[in-house]
């Protein structure tokens, strides 16, 4: 219904700007370009010229499209297997039909009313669905509602009555024994449980926009999380795995108040973080035979707590040459859920505590700060200082531990962690030609600890880039990155038992150096190319015990093209290899080991999309990945000749393909089609059943290895 | 590329989009015409270039482009934002960065994407309805796009839910400038962690050093051949930073496997199948973070 109007207007406005063009140019140009000249600041990249006087404007021929809009796609999509892995994160996990429904809709007024409903995979365990409504630039709120699955297993068994729940108990007819092997009724015990977690949010916010520079915003979310998760328990040196509960809820809310001038801003915000885990507990009994009468364990689930966190923001820019942006933010963490006692074993006298809860509190403290500045069109400088502090002021007591509710031993004191860390880093950009530009930076790092063997470690990291774009068709960059850190180890504080030749990695002397380079090549108009390599090693030169070495390689290819306005495709490769070397030793006097690790990566995909197609056909999509993972874990020891470990193996492909036809004016069939296998080897869950391993009654987790088809036909409407 | 200090600025249209859309209103112009469906496209807004010198509030002055030209002689370009534009990326930027003055982009000078000349069209779409940027499960192609690395980190066994629409890049990133390390929203690592595992936010009474400090130090977060997105199995993992006498150092071999001797301190869960607190123990018994 547009098409007539736009011609006539178009018409119209050809024949009235034949007469008039010349001359208006010719009067707009003189009042322009003398008021863009004398309103540009001191650069030419703000020279504007002033602006048009729009009243004539009349916008006839805009087709602005007032009222509903949009589209609800509904069908049914059916999948082949029972595949619970393919159903991780997208809701697909069971063999049947499905409903298949997706919703973008859109309504809008002529003075900027809006309501916008956006949802996808509505008819399954992966839904989202937002809804946003306001005057566009004068307020806005929203509501928005998220799922998303997590299925690990559903090959998993447990003896456990009442897996997945806070207390867990033997059946009846359970005889307990020194080993898994010697659990008689342990066959006739076995029930299916499933891992599993399913993450729902909903939230809703407001945001006001006021002409007097102000703005207002909120936003409150509450997101629960229940299923279950694998989790050890042990009694000293026998252990069950559990299928232990999941049941959080956390609420958060942000708010902020704000002013802007054209040059400056000011934020004030607060933002809250309440955590609820609805099980403060995990009761389980022991299948083994229990050390001094240990038959029933308990643990403590994550406590509680609650974040608070006050920021002010702002920033300056005084023109191009100057600007400076900064952030200060004031938190607090609180803890204090009551504390469980010391062991549920009545055959063991249960120590008084300390305390009845830790009446922990974290003070958070952060701040950042950065000036950017342009003296000239050729240089970009730019200073930045951060600072991070997390102080755990958590009072220290003295605890006596009931070790896994089996004996009691000496007391500990808690050690409360804290950490400061401050970052100052500058660097310098100058193009030294239109197509070349050098880049610089230097980076120092200090971090301050309490209660560990380091306590200060200093990092200083040296950075160059090189951009060129020798031609218009080819860009280069190249990277190089030096890293120093150094420590002030106290040996002494690693602890009696602990190899006094350890070192931990994050705070151990390092290393690193590190090269990226990217090059990327228009080879025709409408086919690209992008290469890009990044190397990094890193040498722990003072590590005889713990992690000594790791490179990092990565490879890749990218391809693109389009054909038309309607036509694009692409394409992908990628290749990657982790490796590292740990040392160790059986113990501190000798019998050193050397472990190396190597996960090396595949990944390849390509896709094409048909934006449009003859005759009735809209649309066609094709999507193609697959990514393949070998995992190495050799270990070499001194005098033994023990068999080498199985590679761990990851494969999968995902191949997606929909076609869209016009049934009528605003109705359309889709038909949709995705295959996909994933397979795993991995030797530390393959073959392990729940009487494996003598001391460990496990869930007996197997791996995946298997292919589904998804089919789906869908009818999608239009509103236009 | 900018134009030197003394150029001659073009003059506007005599009448606004009517007189773009002349030309660019046709059906092989139709993708442009999405833009009156989105948030730019809005008169009443007089935010929006629509509703202040239209098409050319983007483009810049677009008297020259729409005037007659002689026969071979070939059509200058609009300033900005298409073919052959005359501007500069950054100064491109800054006709965006005019009207998106909100603390999002506080930090957009002197950031990654500013100081490495990526510009808001390489990220946004402006001609559409709805830009795939701003939607959950279309950014992630956006970014990845660039990102190739990580475009192959999140196809891995073990990931964030990016590549099934779950999760968006801005969920943890911020795209507009960020002085926090790795460009992420929150301001640390942990931080940003806890947006969405508030569990592991304790303080517990028995911390876990490096939990406290940085949760990458034992996860990679864009993927890993490991469960859980660990950097590497169970006790290795462990072993790096633990050597303490007893059963903590023992280098594991083959011989701990299934048709070995099967040892509870290499299979399943390895040294979680006992210590499996490991972000910390709220027990007054858990030093050993079994409890």
């Amino acid at each position: 219904s547009q098409e007539p109007q736009q011609e006539q207007a178009s018409e119209k406005l050809a024949s009235e700007e034949q007469a008039s063009q010349e001359q208006a140019n010719q009067e707009l140009a003189s009042e322009e370009l003398v008021g863009g000249i004398q309103g540009s600041t001191e650069t030419e990249e703000n020279a504007q010229p002033a602006k048009p006087d729009t009243s004539t404007w009349l916008c006839e021929l805009c087709p602005y499209n007032y009222g509903l809009s949009g589209n609800i796609l509904i069908g049914a999509q059916y999948v082949s297997d029972d595949f619970f892995e393919f159903g991780n994160f997208r809701g697909l996990e069971d063999e049947g039909v499905f409903a298949d429904a997706d919703v973008d809709l859109q309504y809008r007024t002529e003075q900027a009313d809006y309501i916008r409903i956006y949802g996808e995979n509505l008819g399954i365990d992966s839904r989202t669905l937002t809804a946003k409504g306001g005057r566009q630039g004068v307020y806005g709120v929203w509501l928005e509602y998220d799922e998303i699955p997590y299925y690990r297993a559903d090959d998993t068994q447990t003896v456990f009555t009442g897996a997945g729940t806070a207390n867990q108990v033997l059946p009846p007819d359970w005889v307990r024994a020194d080993n898994s092997d010697e659990f008689s009724a342990l066959q006739s015990s076995l029930r299916d449980v499933n891992i599993r977690q399913q993450r729902q949010s909903a939230g809703l916010g407001f945001a006001f926009y006021l002409p007097e520079h102000w703005h207002y915003r909120a936003d409150f979310k509450r997101t629960t999380k229940q299923g279950d998760r694998i989790q050890g328990a042990a009694f000293i040196f026998r252990a069950s795995e559990l299928a232990a509960p999941v049941d959080y809820e956390t609420t958060q809310i942000n708010i902020a108040i704000g002013y802007g001038r054209d040059r400056w801003e000011l934020e004030a915000g607060y933002n809250l973080s309440i955590f609820d885990n609805r099980d403060q507990a995990l009761r389980f009994e022991n299948p083994f035979t229990g050390i001094f009468g240990a038959s029933l364990g308990e643990m403590a689930r994550e406590p509680d707590n609650e974040f608070h966190q006050f920021t002010l923001s702002g920033s300056w820019r005084q023109s191009r040459w100057l600007s400076l942006a900064g952030q200060v933010a004031f938190g607090f963490i609180d803890q204090d859920q009551q504390f469980l006692a010391a062991t549920v074993n009545p055959n063991l006298i249960n120590p008084d505590l300390p305390r009845t809860n830790l009446d922990g509190e974290v003070n958070t403290r952060a701040m950042r700060l950065r000036l950017t500045s342009n003296p000239f069109n050729r240089l970009t400088a730019r200073a930045q200082f951060t600072y991070d502090k997390r102080d755990n002021d958590s009072p220290r007591d003295s605890y006596v531990q009931v070790i896994t509710d089996t004996f009691v031993t000496d007391a500990r004191i808690n050690e409360p962690f804290s950490h400061e860390r401050y970052n100052v880093d500058t660097s310098l950009d100058y193009r030294l030609f239109s197509f070349l530009k050098l880049s610089g930076s230097f980076k120092h790092q200090e971090t301050k600890r309490v209660l560990q063997e380091v306590r200060n470690t200093d990092t200083q990291l040296y950075s160059f880039r090189i951009q060129a774009t020798p031609f218009h068709r080819l860009s280069l960059s190249v990277d190089l990155n030096r890293e120093n850190r150094d420590n002030d180890l106290d040996p002494a504080l690693l602890g009696p038992q602990e190899n006094p030749s350890l070192r931990r990695f994050h705070f151990a002397e390092k290393d690193r150096d590190s090269l990226r380079a990217t090059l990327d090549y228009a080879i025709l108009d409408n086919l690209y190319a992008g290469l890009y390599m990044e190397i990094a090693d890193e040498d722990y030169q003072d590590t005889q015990i713990g992690l000594s070495d790791a490179r990092d390689e990565s490879y890749g290819l990218d391809l693109s093209a389009t054909f038309g306005e309607h036509i694009s495709a692409h394409a992908f490769y990628a290749r990657e290899s982790l490796k590292a070397v740990i040392r160790g030793a059986d113990n501190i006097t000798g019998a050193a080991w050397q472990a190396q690790t190597d996960d090396d990566f595949n990944t390849l995909g390509f896709g094409i999309d048909f934006i449009e197609l003859p005759g009735k056909w809209v649309r066609a999509v094709l999507d193609f990945s697959y990514a393949t993972a070998d995992g190495d874990i050799r270990i070499d020891k001194q005098r033994s000749n023990s068999p080498a470990f199985p590679q761990l193996e990851t494969e999968r492909f995902t191949l997606e393909a929909s076609l869209e036809r016009e049934l009528y004016n605003n109705l359309n069939l889709r038909f949709a089609y995705l295959v996909a296998r994933l397979t795993e080897d991995d030797f530390f869950r393959d073959d392990v059943n729940p009487a494996t391993v003598p001391t460990l009654l496990s869930l007996g987790e197997g791996t995946p290895d298997k292919t589904v088809h998804v089919i789906s036909a869908t009818l999608r409407y239009t509103f236009q | 590329e900018a134009a030197a200090g003394d150029e001659e600025l073009p003059d506007y249209s005599s009448a606004g989009a009517d007189t773009c859309l002349k030309c660019h209103g046709d059906d092989e112009s139709a993708h442009l015409l999405a833009l009156f469906d989105g948030p730019h496209g809005v008169i009443a807004d007089e935010r929006t270039p629509m509703g202040a010198s239209q098409c050319e509030s983007c483009h810049g002055p677009g008297g020259e482009h729409a005037a007659r030209v002689g026969f071979r002689q070939q059509r200058p370009p609009m300033p900005a934002f298409g073919p052959n534009a005359l501007w500069s990326k950054q100064r491109e930027n800054e006709v965006c960065l005019g009207c998106h003055q909100d603390p999002a982009r506080r930090f957009w000078d002197g950031g990654t994407h500013q100081s490495q000349d990526v510009s808001c069209v390489d990220c946004h779409s402006i001609h559409t309805r709805r830009d795939p940027v701003t939607v959950q499960s279309s950014q992630p192609e956006v970014c990845l796009g660039c990102h190739t690395r990580q475009r192959a980190e999140i196809h891995r066994a073990y990931t964030h839910p990016l590549r099934f629409g779950e999760m968006a890049c801005s969920d943890c990133h911020q795209s507009h400038g960020s002085p926090n390390e790795f460009m992420l929203e929150s301001m640390t690592i942990n931080q940003n962690c806890y947006q969405c595992h508030a569990e592991k936010r304790g303080p517990y009474l028995w911390e876990h050093a490096p939990v406290t400090e940085d949760c990458t130090l034992c996860h990679r977060t864009h993927g890993s051949n490991h469960p859980a997105l660990l950097t590497r199995r169970a006790p290795l993992l462990c072993q790096q930073c633990h050597s303490r006498s007893g059963h903590p150092s023992v280098g594991r071999t083959g011989e701990a496997l299934p048709d070995g001797s099967p040892s509870v301190f290499l299979l399943s869960g390895s040294c979680l199948n006992c210590h499996s607190q490991v972000h910390g123990s709220n027990h007054p018994s858990g030093a050993m973070l079994n409890r």
